[in-house]
């Protein structure tokens, strides 16, 4: 019956006073009573009283007694231990902060980046998850899909002609919804807010019902809206309805403006659901039938164009395998039908191979770029593994020479009568409350890194929130908690099995021995893997010193860049537009001058385009930028012969190019070939000739790991724009005059959305942002595991020298030098660092291949690196050691020889 | 005063119920009454009763309570539970088979 008496427990625990105070009455009145039954009898009261105590024995015996009967008696144990561990902790201030911190990092940095990982591998908020497919097809250089607008690449693609949607739905038997999708990034202005670049995502009908996702608010979309004539109408996120719409109760049926288009809002998603892909949460879902409307760029292409991407839910009892047999030659067909669509310039018209459709599972959502992020994720969680275990083991050293320190102690305790399990049990006590204590800290460590993959700006990462995965969490503490637990008292139970005699009269010089030996294989781990975390984080920072010393070829400073997106359908109205967007940038005070060009200057994105010289045989792919005319003297990008573009190089006059010194080498074979001509060839298609005019010093063009590659300019005047990225060449800091810039936009067009505004420099950084991350990730760790490796070997050699110091005192005593000693205890520790040295310079070898896609011009086993870090490593270990040797060796020998 | 014996270990217990059983008494009460029924013939060593009881009261099997007691001071009355009441059935038939058994084998003889 354990009810009554946890319940006895508790009310005696919560009112310790009370019951102690109602013992000490109760007894009270036995020994009165019994006393004057006693004068009954004839005694006299003084000796009444007398006997009645006598006769009752220890009052103090028999309450203890009680209170063990009710349970009392561990609450009162557990409560000294943890008085004495606190005591304990104070003592010795830097062992407990030592091991705190290594607890807290261990399981702080893991925690976050468990959730982090959690949050890219986790499934989609939504009913019945396992039931979800995915399709996608693996293709070759011989495969017959040749358009495509989506994810396609790794020989996977994602993205689905519409033909081969409708086939889908219509013909599946095996799934009980099939529904396409396809991702946009869209202007919208809500609530007379400037126009923002928001997150969006075209659906069909079944989306919602197939997924199973409801509506906080008003409804989801459903197949009614996709028919042609239905009004325009969306489904915000819960985000954005935060953010933007402050919450709005009643903010169904309110119009928002959609790339210029009113659009009402229907519903409000649920807080949780953010769309099915999960590194890019939407904001808007609109139904497919109004992609055309908002103008993308894919939306009412033939068969001819691959571009939605399809999932579905298998009706129950139906497998994957069933489903690809079903529609395996649906898709083959859209396949052969958009091959006969395909446009007069595809290259490589020859092609008969087919692409091989596949059904994976979708509970995790669609997305194939995942992949990258896991790489990543897979770098930054063999980092963080390698500190946690290295916290660890550090850990597990700080106990064990703490253990062997007060072997001492506990031989005394148990001489004085202490039980063996009394004493195991005020140990477990420590190690718990050091347990506990670095817990905490890691969690709170975990609370406020767990969004550190937003400090890798640039970098292919998921951007949902991370939440802190309890799981986790509790892996990471109770492993730590172990290893306290294991280090902390193991050696304990060892020292309390042994009779406490000799190691009272000597500190049992082969136990020692042996646990010297745990010691220095622990430190020879910690070593080698902070040799590992030493030669990354020297491989990242080589990585970015030689970025830094890339020359680019323009002026990076004082530059502002920024994109804007503009209609499609009217070219004319588009030109007209920048001419007045430039304009009204220029007026703005602390301008310099400001133009644009279609691809971003060392950014995401590139343009490539094929061309054959006049007379020439060869084709050559060159990188491509369509650019405004002052865009050289904007960038300054120095003219090397002939003329820069002009504003009379217009769309009817004869058509013009500037290339750099790299394509007038690689493709007319000669330094200066202004004057000559070439034609673009796209498909069997060739321009009409073009007019080399000027040539220009070469400049980076998407990546700076790449050499400076051969680029082709044209006027902006004589190519098809969409949208460009505008260059702002500013007198001081650019981010100072960015908000006057958009002003000027703004009364340009206040339905013109400005998107990643930024300086030319902040942009550069992004390109790097993964070495740039993985390089202050690593040099953190390394910091870290130095530091760690730093105090496990002070903690060592400061043990080795005070378990010697008899040793040593005799060895002064018979002559021995200072530096004999010094060198006695530094060669013991040194034997250890040297073998982890070892060990560490493999795992350095390997674990550098695992970065070597980040690396830029130093090889992953650059041998230079890895000996700067081994010579980091030496030089703190002997710093590590030194100070216990040189106290060491100031050892009056008298005093020595009287120690213990 | 008649010759007494040292309580076998675990009677203790055993007898406090059965004391109890008797009517609610405080803890001299319980033990003079031990006394009483036993006729005397028990040792129950004095100091010994308040753990015991604390431990009965911590199992749920007495209830205990501060009242007044004959000569007008306040003392602690414990009182047998129901489940006390059981548990002393059942000791008491278990004592009364072991009891039993062991008369029957301390008095045979060789055959």
């Amino acid at each position: 019956m354990p009810f009554p008496r946890i319940a006895s427990f508790l009310r005696h625990a919560l009112h310790r006073s009370a019951m102690e105070h109602d013992m000490a009455d109760e007894l009270q009145f036995h020994l009165e009573r019994r006393a004057a039954d006693l004068v009954a009898r004839g005694l006299s009261p003084d000796a009444a009283l007398r006997t009645a105590r006598l006769e009752f024995g220890s009052v103090e015996k028999y309450k203890e007694e009680t209170r063990q009967s009710r349970g009392l008696r561990h609450l009162d144990e557990l409560q000294s231990d943890l008085r004495y561990a606190w005591r304990g902790v104070r003592k010795n201030k830097g062992f407990a902060l030592a091991a705190i911190a290594t607890l807290a990092l261990g399981t702080g940095a893991n925690t976050a980046v468990f959730s982090a990982f959690d949050a890219v591998i986790r499934d989609l908020p939504v009913s019945r998850p396992e039931q979800l497919v995915v399709f996608d097809f693996q293709r070759t250089r011989d495969s017959m899909v040749s358009a495509y607008y989506g994810y396609c690449r790794q020989s996977m693609c994602t993205a689905f002609s519409t033909p081969t949607f409708a086939r889908f739905r219509e013909q599946t038997q095996t799934l009980s919804q099939v529904w396409a999708f396809v991702p946009s990034s869209l202007s919208v202005v809500a609530n007379g807010s400037d126009a923002e670049a928001v997150d969006s995502l075209f659906v069909s009908g079944d989306y919602f019902a197939g997924l199973g996702v409801g509506a906080l608010l008003g409804r989801t979309l459903s197949p009614i809206d996709e028919s042609p004539d239905a009004p325009l109408v969306g489904v915000i996120s819960y985000r954005y309805w935060q953010r933007r719409l402050g919450g709005d109760p009643l903010v169904v049926g309110k119009t928002v403006s959609v790339n210029r288009v009113p659009v009402v809002v229907v519903g409000v998603m649920a807080a949780d659901f953010d769309g099915v892909r999960q590194n890019r949460p939407v904001d808007l879902t609109l139904s497919l039938a109004a992609a055309q409307t908002l103008g993308h760029p894919a939306a009412g292409s033939g068969a001819g164009l691959w571009w939605l991407q399809i999932m579905g839910r298998l009706a129950p009892g139906a497998t994957r395998e069933q489903t690809l047999a079903q529609l395996e030659s649906s898709f083959q067909e859209s396949v052969r039908e958009s091959w006969a669509a395909r446009g007069p310039r595809t290259p490589n018209p020859g092609r008969t191979g087919m692409p091989r459709l596949r059904v994976r599972a979708g509970g995790r959502g669609p997305d194939g770029e995942l992949l990258d992020a896991q790489l990543t994720l897979t770098i930054v969680f063999a980092v963080v593994a390698a500190v946690l275990l290295i916290g660890c083991v550090n850990l597990a050293n700080l106990l064990l020479v703490r253990a062997s320190a007060r072997r001492h102690e506990v031989s005394i305790r148990l001489t004085l009568g202490a039980s063996r399990s009394r004493v195991v049990r005020q140990l477990l006590t420590e190690s718990l409350l050091l347990a506990f204590a670095g817990g905490a800290a890691g969690t709170i460590l975990a609370v406020w890194g767990k969004d550190f993959t937003k400090w890798f700006s640039g970098v292919e990462m998921p951007i949902t929130d991370a939440r802190i995965d309890a799981r986790a969490l509790a892996f990471t503490v109770a492993l730590s908690s172990i290893t306290a637990i294991v280090f902390g008292v193991g050696p304990a139970v060892r020292a309390t099995r042994a009779d406490p005699a000799p190691s009272l009269r000597f500190a049992s010089p082969r136990a020692g021995i042996r646990r010297g030996l745990t010691g220095k294989v622990l430190l020879g781990v910690q070593v080698a893997l902070s040799v590992m975390l030493l030669t990354g984080a020297g491989l990242l920072a080589r990585t970015l010193y030689n970025f830094s010393q890339v020359a680019v070829g323009f002026d990076p400073d004082n530059l502002l860049v920024f994109r804007v997106s503009t209609d499609k359908q009217n070219p004319s109205r588009t030109f007209d537009l920048y001419d007045r967007l430039i304009g009204a940038i220029e007026r703005v005070p602390g301008v310099r001058s400001a133009t644009h060009s279609t691809v971003p200057v060392v950014g995401a994105s590139y343009d490539d385009t094929i061309v054959l010289p006049a007379g020439g045989e060869r084709q050559q792919d060159v990188f491509y930028q369509i650019v405004r005319w002052n865009f050289f003297d904007t960038l300054r990008i120095p003219l090397v012969a002939g003329r820069g573009l002009n504003a009379n190089d217009g769309s009817d006059g004869p058509k013009v190019a500037v290339i750099n010194e790299k394509m007038a080498r690689e493709v007319f074979g000669e330094p200066r070939p202004v004057g000559r001509y070439f034609q673009t060839v796209e498909g069997s298609t060739r321009s009409t000739p073009i007019e080399v005019v000027g040539i220009v010093r070469d400049s980076a063009y998407q990546r700076l790991s790449d050499p400076l590659p051969p680029t082709l300019f044209v006027p902006h005047t004589q190519a098809p724009v969409r949208g460009v990225v505008v260059e702002v060449r500013t007198a001081g800091e650019p981010l100072a005059i960015a908000p006057a810039v958009r002003d000027a936009v703004r009364r340009v067009d206040p339905e013109l959305p400005l998107m990643a505004l930024k300086t030319e420099r902040q942009q550069i950084a992004e390109t790097i942002g993964r070495p740039r991350a993985f390089a202050a990730l690593t040099a953190a760790a390394a910091a870290v595991g130095l530091l760690l490796a730093c105090i496990g070997l002070y903690g060592i050699a400061a043990y080795d020298a005070t378990r010697r110091t008899m040793e040593i005192g005799i060895r002064i005593a018979l002559g021995a030098r200072r530096s004999d000693v010094v060198r006695l205890v530094v060669r013991e520790t040194m034997i250890a660092v040297a073998a982890g040295a070892a060990i560490g310079l493999a795992l350095a070898g390997a674990g550098s291949r695992l970065i070597a896609s980040v690396l830029f011009n130093v090889q992953p086993g650059d041998p230079a690196t890895i000996a700067a870090a081994l010579a980091v490593m030496l030089a703190v270990a002997m710093l590590a050691t030194a100070a216990p040797a040189r106290r060491a060796s100031r050892l009056d020998p008298t005093v020595a020889l009287r120690y213990e | 005063m008649p010759p007494q014996a040292e309580l076998l270990p675990g009677t203790l217990d055993l007898l406090i119920l059965k004391a109890l059983s008797l009517g609610e008494e405080h803890g001299y009460g319980v033990l003079l009454r031990i006394e009483r029924i036993t006729g005397g013939a028990l040792l129950v060593e004095q100091g010994a009763l308040y753990p015991a009881l604390a431990r009965l009261e911590h199992q749920g099997l007495l209830h205990a309570e501060w009242a007044t007691s004959d000569n007008n001071r306040r003392a602690r009355f414990y009182a047998l539970t129901a489940a006390g009441r059981k548990r002393l059935k059942a000791e008491t038939e278990r004592w009364e088979l072991a009891a039993h058994a062991l008369n029957t084998a301390l008095r045979a003889q060789e055959a």
